[in-house]
């Protein structure tokens, strides 16, 4: 139906979505440069200390190219990040790009985890209300949607740990475990606060787009062939609807990484989130500023990546 | 009214539908939300009227179960965790008042100017807004709340400096929609000034939209106030606030539970609330519409 | 250029809105208007008919200064209010108005029938004592019960919409009025009494009509000259029955041809 084929159309895509990327690059990485520049007292007062002598001041301001015009300092900044060199923690004195390195995957495990448990469990219940719509299975998982909407993540993480770690003894409440086996239990109950935050939205969504499918026409249609069943909701209905989950993922990426910086504080579970968070303690905003432009990058990546995996999934987007 | 026009009717009996009529019963969900809301804003800011207890005064009754004296029990210094919870809805209801009405103001200005003028001003502003978006809210808001130092004063401005992008984003497909209707032309043609059919004609027409999302957002905007004190950014002890006081109770978990439970009970029965009342100004949005 | 426009003024009466040849107005590169020029005298009905896509709104827009235009000029009374390049003066300026198509979106949903009205006159520096008086005659003079100011849109039919978005154009004291397709969405017989209405604004106020409109039989109805516009010319004017019965141009021939109703209609009453 689409002009070209399918490689030809995601390159189409991708090509698009990169130029329309360049700008919003642009400004991401502004708003980090400014930040470090914006700091009440300037950079290298905070960072060496309000008690500094001038001379050190002025050794960090050299050091770290403040003494340059605005300009050129972003040129600069613009160059390291080129290079892959996000700066130095003024604290430790470790690359930010190795403490990105060495935390990313935890954060990344995390987020993907907590997406497939959101589907597990979302999919079927989203299912069952748009089957049964308006019925009391219905009425039932749109109030629980609507009392989770309002949770929140750190209390429902807690509150976990409490029931399902140290009262039923069922999972490990911390750390990170060893080997698969390991990860996979340490990280569920961490996963699991993370998903029933997006399984409220996912429901919601997926509700409303599977009752639209149930009553199209084509479905009516399939239904006159006499399909019926489980067969008709395979072929026709959840096929259709899987395009707006990934959607949905798509857009949400950028709140599920919002909210995991809380889990991850709330297990202490050693990923970007937490060395965010004491990173901003310690007032290392060296590490801040790096940070917060992966997590920025990375939210770009995935809604471009989710637009791929969308034309690919699509016959009706065309490039 | 009803009555009237059809002796008054011209050309055609009015066309009456039956919005009409649903707008003026009462509204179930709304008006739940609303009772909800008006309880909650009645106990916190009469707080002093429930309970005789202070948040702040530490007492000799440490870690004390619910029941008694202590309705909710009492926190590691004695302190009674009902008012405690009470006064912490003050903070927690004000952070989310001002930071609703900070976001909703800028956003909507924004929303406007970008709707109404298009051309670079608009450029401009949305891809300020794009740039926003792509960071993810809670990382964006932390960082800046942590360069000006921890503090409800930095939590006000490090979100009100990013939340009003989603109410541009909102205002801003609004206006587009409606700015070429008719009776927007007619404001037009009638030589009013660009305020007076901003203000005067298109903004009545935008607000309903960004109440309902503002309701909703209300709830957000207190969850992230919460979730940026439970990391220890945001409000500082000895303040009562729900998302400090559940890190607080959090190190008791196992044995006093009702330190952190009761604070976050708190907050979904503001987040019902507003849900509530979110959708039920839909609803009638929506039947007013037509 | 003076005696173009001469052509189609009848020469007694005052011209009010006069385009020049060459007058085009810059929108999108997909619709360019070439070389449209004509004039509207007072108290007179002019129809702009074509397809749609023809251009025809674009100069409506352009008339009241809602568009800019690309080259050429307008003048109205005698007076150039706009160039190339630039919008046309503010409407109230030059006493032109316009009226639009949707009934139900030539209200504020908002805001009572009353209260808009009021406001054209209150911004318009009449005192605030005297606008509810003035409403209520504006309301009356299209042909509406002074109560209907306490209204609002959504409790109004197509045709009453119609009717407030006229008397509130007529506030401005307006000596031209652009119609643009203001009957389409409208019954026939709510068609028929609001055409009757602009008839006798037209009459009785002397006001100018440029009725733009796709459908013969409202030309026929109520236009007294016609303008036919085609890809953003004008092809084909003059009297409005000499034009229907004869006309010259290929593509008004394909217009009408196209309206098999209008053809019957004229069949059966020479039948009859």
């Amino acid at each position: 139906m689409a002009a070209g084929t399918l490689p030809r159309r995601l390159l189409g895509v991708l090509g698009r979505r990169v130029t329309q990327l360049i700008p919003v690059l642009i400004g991401v990485t502004l708003v980090t440069f400014l930040m470090l520049r914006l700091l009440p007292g300037g950079p290298a007062q905070t960072l060496v200390g309000i008690r500094a002598t001038p001379q050190a001041v002025a050794a960090v301001k050299r050091e770290l190219g403040l003494d340059k015009p605005l300009t050129t300092q972003y040129i600069d900044y613009l160059g390291n990040l080129l290079h892959g060199h996000l700066g130095t923690s003024i604290i430790s004195g470790t690359s930010v790009d190795s403490i990105v390195s060495s935390h990313l995957g935890a954060t990344l495990e995390l987020i993907l985890y907590a997406v497939v448990i959101a589907l597990l469990l979302g999919v079927p219940l989203a299912i069952l209300a748009a089957r049964y719509r308006d019925r009391w299975v219905d009425s039932v998982v749109r109030a629980v949607v609507v009392v989770t909407l309002g949770m929140p993540s750190f209390w429902l993480g807690v509150i976990l740990i409490l029931f399902l770690g140290l009262r039923l003894k069922w999972f490990p409440t911390g750390g990170d475990g060893s080997g698969v086996w390991g990860t996979v239990s340490h990280l569920f109950l961490p996963a699991l606060t993370l998903a029933l935050t997006f399984v409220a939205v996912l429901v919601r969504s997926m509700r409303a787009s599977i009752s639209d499918i149930i009553r199209a026409t084509y479905v009516d249609a399939a239904r006159l062939k006499g399909l019926s069943g489980p067969k008709l909701w395979r072929r026709h209905i959840i096929r259709t609807a899987i395009l707006p989950v990934i959607t949905l993922i798509g857009l949400n990426v950028s709140t599920l990484l919002g909210t995991s910086v809380v889990v991850e504080n709330v297990f202490a579970l050693s990923g970007m989130g937490q060395q965010l968070v004491s990173a901003i303690l310690q007032r290392d905003f060296v590490v801040v500023q790096g940070i917060t432009l992966v997590f920025g990058v990375i939210v770009l990546a995935i809604s471009t990546l989710v637009d791929l995996v969308q034309t690919a999934l699509d016959p009706r987007v065309t490039a | 009214m009803i009555e009237q026009t059809a002796t008054a009717g011209v050309d055609l009996a009015p066309t009456m539908r039956p919005g009409d009529r649903r707008r003026t019963r009462v509204n179930l969900k709304l008006t739940l939300g609303l009772l909800i809301m008006g309880a909650v804003v009645f106990s916190c800011l009469g707080a002093p009227l429930i309970t005789s207890q202070s948040p702040t005064t530490l007492g000799a009754d440490i870690l004390g179960g619910p029941g008694g004296a202590h309705l909710l029990g009492t926190d590691q210094y004695g302190r009674d965790m009902l008012a405690r919870v009470l006064y912490a809805g003050r903070v927690d209801l004000l952070i989310g008042v001002v930071l609703v009405g900070v976001a909703m103001i800028l956003g909507t200005v924004a929303g406007l100017v970008a709707g109404w003028y298009g051309g670079w001003i608009a450029a401009l502003i949305m891809r300020i807004v794009d740039v926003g978006f792509a960071f993810p809210f809670l990382v964006l808001v932390i960082a800046l709340v942590g360069l000006k130092g921890p503090g409800l004063g930095s939590l006000l401005l490090g979100v009100s400096l990013v939340a009003w992008i989603f109410y541009a984003r909102l205002v801003r497909a609004e206006v587009l929609a409606i700015r070429d209707a008719n009776y927007i032309r007619a404001a037009t043609l009638s030589g009013f000034s660009t305020p007076r059919v901003l203000g005067l004609h298109v903004l009545p027409n935008v607000l309903g939209q960004v109440l309902v999302y503002g309701s909703s957002d209300f709830v957000y905007a207190i969850l992230l106030g919460a979730s940026v004190s439970y990391l220890g950014l945001g409000v500082q002890s000895p303040t009562p606030e729900w998302g400090a006081m559940v890190q607080q109770g959090q190190n008791f978990v196992a044995s006093q539970w009702w330190l952190s439970l009761f604070p976050g009970v708190a907050i979904i029965v503001v987040g019902l609330g507003c849900s509530l009342i979110g959708d039920g100004l839909a609803d009638v949005l929506r039947t007013g519409r037509r | 250029m003076g005696g173009l426009a001469a052509r189609y003024g009848k020469a007694h009466r005052p011209r009010l809105a006069r385009l020049r040849p060459g007058t085009a107005p810059s929108v999108s590169e997909d619709l360019v208007i070439r070389d449209v020029s004509f004039a509207v005298g007072e108290g007179e009905s002019v129809g702009l008919v074509g397809e749609s896509g023809s251009g025809k709104t674009t100069v409506g827009l352009c008339l009241v200064g809602l568009l800019p235009l690309a080259a050429g000029e307008i003048s109205y009374a005698g007076t150039v209010v706009g160039r190339g390049g630039e919008l046309a003066a503010p409407p109230r300026v030059r006493g032109v108005q316009a009226v639009y198509q949707d009934p139900q979106s030539a209200l504020n949903p908002r805001r009572s029938v009353g209260s808009l009205i009021r406001e054209v006159l209150h911004v318009h520096g009449l005192p605030r004592a005297r606008c509810e008086a003035r409403c209520v005659e504006l309301l009356e003079m299209v042909g509406l019960p002074g109560s209907t100011a306490a209204r609002r849109s959504r409790e109004l039919s197509g045709g009453m919409c119609q009717r407030v978005a006229i008397a509130r154009a007529l506030a401005l004291e307006p000596r031209l009025l652009v119609a643009d397709e203001v009957v389409s969405a409208l019954d026939a017989s709510v068609q028929a009494q609001v055409l009757n209405l602009l008839d006798d604004l037209r009459a009785g106020l002397g006001l100018g009509v440029l009725l733009i409109t796709h459908d013969l039989a409202v030309l026929h109805q109520s236009c007294q000259r016609v303008l036919v516009m085609s890809a953003g010319e004008i092809v084909e004017h003059g009297a409005t029955a000499e034009v229907l019965r004869a006309p010259q141009h290929e593509y008004t021939r394909s217009l009408i041809a196209a309206v098999p109703s209008l053809d019957s209609a004229r069949g059966g009453r020479e039948a009859a």
